[in-house]
């Protein structure tokens, strides 16, 4: 390389190369490489002559102009020439240090040709004269910028200018004063200043100009007041002053003033929003210390309630489960004071088995993973005893999500455990009494009239599936009309229980099962519903019959036996008396004859109605109302002073009433024979109607009555049972002195 | 004619209508088939008849009576007096139905009125 370098003496310009402040660099202009470098181009640009004699000219160019650079080279390497080669301008460009440092350079570019040739090749060279400038070119634009903010400040911010007399009258004013004050300047040279200012701020005023006064020369004092406007507003000037009385030129007083009204204004609204702010910081921050406040105050309660509360056991735990700290609530529930327990392992508190089985570890990173574990199980106190516990665990986290630990709250439900298992213990066994039950037991709704739940024994007497029941209506295996079955539903849902001793049901092949029936109300999954239990009264029924049949033959033996001799004996003995009371005239006999022919009478008609009274089965298919009738007349003949009448309202069923019929007529019979015995009335009246679907016999007397409190006896009970049987009702009205009043209601009976 | 199965009590109204002139007591009777008998047998005005017989109803008679003593009166003369036995009685034709406890003097006017067909005064 060095081989190519040239000498200055090369090329004639010996040591004044190196005399030279100007540093001096040769370039080959085809490689570009540095040929010749002087002392003052190490100075400018850092490299010394070993390391530039290595280097490409072009590294000197900032990177943004080596393309041009390149092409400059280029075209004086082909043709000679060049635009800045030849123009022997001075030219002012960016170059780069060795730093890095980007410099201004003054630069100066010549052709230089070798006095000979080095091999043979014609060579070109480029020699660049370079000279820094960088700090000159720095004081310059300094100079430059000052001057232009100079201008600016004079041009811009400096409005107004006025010269006064050492009095302060305005001798000049500049024409910008009426952008400002609304006056032309002519309106206002030779007046007085003073006349302008604002009261309040004449005093400062007259005091800064004094102070201007007494500074002779350019020592400006600071002004500010308020000036009014023509208009009569307030405009705030300020600026500043200079005495210039004694400057040959001026030979005044020189003001530079501004209008700084709409800075001012802008100042106060800012001054006023900040108070403002601030205020409202204040207000914020007063609010903010209330809430704080509450909320510690609500920390404490909350801390105090956490510690407080006596049915949840609250405690904390580490992540290993050591408890950290322990409520009162978890004192009473397991039996640990907080100091025993801080520090242990939660574990103490799992049954035995439970801790063998991990339970305690598991209940941890369930709650670690899913963020709660929830369960129910059996806890152990301090003591050994267990208790059933219900609760959950959660994890406590740090801001970053590093689990810190666990928070556990239980609850003892051993009360509610126990309850829940009675409860259902009673149901299962309730569910197995029903199902069990040869009764048949059914729910219906006592709204829908449709049937809930039956029992197998239903399903069986009834014949369907519980599918099949499940959803119809009472109706439908109900064998009474709908009004009948309606009647029993309504009662039986005002008065909560009802007994009825003989229905009739339908299977589902159409055939009638006869049965009695015990409904109640209950309230069942919030409905009103009756539960009814029916059971299947065939076989008692059977068997009634034949006690009725068996009764009633005994009767027919026991009527035809008094009739057939007894009553028979007793017409031959009064016959026989009553032939003899006419042979006894005159004998003194014949009185007592005929009182006891009169008491044998009244013995063989009670008979006779004994004998009637257990033959009444057999005038079972005779019509009701006849038979009552009969009895009226009977009684009627037995009747001593007192009238018995029979009232049958017009309508009246002309049927027979079978079986029932001879039941209601017992209970008449029955009412009668208290009547005769016990009234002591006048006048019985006796009275049969029909009242929808009812049968309302009613025997009445105007006799001295009782006291129903009192009353006792078995005709009473048992003409109650008697009607119950039937499926109705008997009561009974009386008072002392008022009479008595039976009044008997059963469903009509059907004829049967 | 007498029918009653009461022995005593038939000797008894026979011997008190005996004591009457114009009553005779022409047959007697204590059951349904002798009763049969004696009706075939005999003309009587007026047959006293007792329901109860011990081989069946005194109703059954009445045809019988019908029958062989086609002017006869029937006198049911009865203790029981229970309807449907006096209700039988009215449908088989009987003329008159009494309580056998009826004093002797209104059976003799009764028996004395259906025997005449006419009604008499009752006599004691």
């Amino acid at each position: 390389m060095s081989d190519q370098a040239l000498r200055p003496q090369d090329l004639g310009i010996g040591d004044l190369f190196e005399r030279v402040r100007d540093a001096v660099i040769v370039a080959d202009a085809h490689t570009g490489r540095i040929v010749l470098w002087n002392s003052a181009a190490t100075e400018i640009f850092g490299y010394s002559v070993p390391e530039a004699l290595e280097m490409n000219v072009e590294e000197l160019v900032p990177e943004r102009l080596r393309e041009r650079h390149r092409d400059g080279l280029a075209r004086y390497r082909e043709t000679g020439h060049g635009p800045y080669i030849d123009s022997h301008r001075l030219l002012e460009l960016p170059a780069m240090r060795n730093t890095g440092e980007e410099i201004r350079i003054e630069l100066s570019l010549s052709p230089v040709e070798p006095r000979y040739s080095v091999g043979d090749e014609e060579k070109r060279y480029a020699l660049a004269i370079v000279r820094d400038i960088t700090a000159r070119k720095g004081t310059e634009e300094a100079l430059r910028e000052s001057e232009a903010r100079f201008h600016a400040l004079v041009q811009n911010a400096l409005d107004i200018v006025m010269v006064t007399d050492a009095q302060g009258t305005i001798r000049y004013i500049s024409p910008s004063i009426e952008r400002v004050l609304g006056y032309r300047p002519e309106e206002m040279v030779g007046t007085s200043t003073a006349g302008y200012v604002h009261a309040d701020d004449l005093e400062r005023a007259l005091g800064e100009l004094a102070e201007a006064a007494s500074r002779p020369g350019v020592h400006p004092v600071a002004v500010e007041t308020r000036v009014r406007h023509k208009d009569g507003s307030w405009r705030h000037l300020e600026g500043i002053a200079n005495n210039l009385l004694d400057d040959p030129v001026v030979g005044g007083m020189v003001f530079n003033h501004r209008d700084v009204t709409e800075r001012k204004r802008a100042e106060d609204e800012v001054r006023r929003l900040n108070e403002d702010l601030e205020n409202r910081v204040e207000e914020r921050t007063a609010r903010l210390e209330t809430a704080l406040a509450e909320l510690r105050a609500s920390e404490e309660r909350h801390r105090l309630l956490v510690d407080n509360v006596e049915d949840y056991a609250i405690f904390m735990m580490d992540p290993n489960g050591r408890v950290l700290d322990w409520n009162v609530g978890a004192e009473r529930i397991f039996g640990y004071r907080e100091a025993e327990i801080v520090g242990e392992s939660s574990s103490i508190l799992f049954t035995p088995e439970d801790s063998r089985d991990g339970a305690p570890e598991r209940e941890l990173s369930k709650a670690d993973k899913e963020g709660r574990a929830e369960d129910e199980r059996w806890h152990v106190r301090k003591d050994g005893s267990t208790f059933w516990a219900s609760g959950f665990v959660r994890p406590i986290r740090d801001d970053v999500g590093n689990l810190r630990g666990f928070a556990k709250v239980a609850r003892d439900i051993t009360e509610r455990k126990r309850a829940e298992e009675a409860l259902s213990q009673s149901e299962e066994r309730y569910r197995a009494v029903v199902k069990q039950s040869t009764d048949g037991i059914y729910l219906v709704d006592g709204k829908t009239r449709r049937i809930l739940e039956t029992n197998p024994a239903l399903q069986n007497m009834l014949g369907y599936s519980a599918q099949e029941l499940q959803g119809m209506e009472l109706h439908e295996i109900v064998a009474h009309d709908r009004e009948d079955v309606e009647a029993n539903i309504r009662r039986t849902l005002r008065e909560g229980w009802r007994f009825i001793r003989e229905r009739r049901y339908r299977r589902k092949d159409g055939s009638a099962v006869d049965v009695e029936v015990v409904a109640s109300a209950i309230h069942y999954g919030g409905k009103r519903v009756i539960c009814a239990a029916i059971r299947d009264i065939t076989e008692r029924k059977r068997a009634e019959e034949v006690m009725r049949e068996t009764r009633e033959a005994e009767r027919r033996r026991i009527a035809r036996d008094l009739h057939d001799d007894v009553l028979q004996d007793l017409s031959y003995t009064a016959a026989a008396l009553g032939m003899i009371v006419l042979d006894a005239e005159r004998t003194g006999l014949e009185d007592e004859l005929q009182k006891a022919i009169d008491a044998l009478r009244r013995a063989a008609q009670g008979l006779r109605a004994a004998v009637n009274d257990l033959r009444l089965e057999e005038e079972r298919n005779r019509p009701f109302a006849e038979l009552v009738r009969y009895l009226v007349e009977g009684n009627r003949a037995r009747a001593q002073g007192y009238g018995i009448r029979l009232e049958v309202e017009e309508g009246f069923p002309a049927t027979p009433f079978g079986y029932a019929g001879v039941e209601l007529l017992r209970i008449i019979h029955e009412a009668l024979t208290n009547v005769r015995r016990h009234s002591g009335a006048e006048s019985v009246l006796v009275s049969l109607r029909g009242e929808g679907g009812y049968l309302i016999a009613e025997i009445s007397d105007d006799g001295r009555g009782f006291e129903l409190a009192t009353a006792s006896g078995v005709g009473l009970s048992s003409m109650r049972e008697r009607a119950a049987a039937l499926g109705g009702e008997l009561e009974i009205e009386s008072e002392a002195g008022q009479g008595t009043t039976v009044h008997l209601r059963v469903p009509l009976p059907e004829k049967g | 004619m007498l029918v009653d199965d009461h022995a005593d009590f038939r000797r008894l109204i026979a011997a008190w209508l005996h004591r009457h002139s114009d009553l005779e007591v022409v047959a007697e009777a204590g059951s349904l088939a002798e009763a049969r008998n004696r009706t075939a047998a005999v003309r009587c005005d007026v047959v006293v008849l007792d329901l109860g017989l011990p081989d069946g109803n005194g109703v059954d008679l009445i045809e019988d009576v019908r029958e062989s003593n086609a002017g006869a009166a029937v006198l049911i003369l009865s203790a029981s007096l229970h309807p449907t036995n006096l209700e039988r009685a009215t449908e088989a034709g009987a003329d008159e139905i009494l309580d056998k406890l009826a004093s002797p003097g209104e059976i003799v006017t009764t028996i004395r009125r259906l025997g005449t067909g006419e009604p008499t005064t009752r006599q004691e």
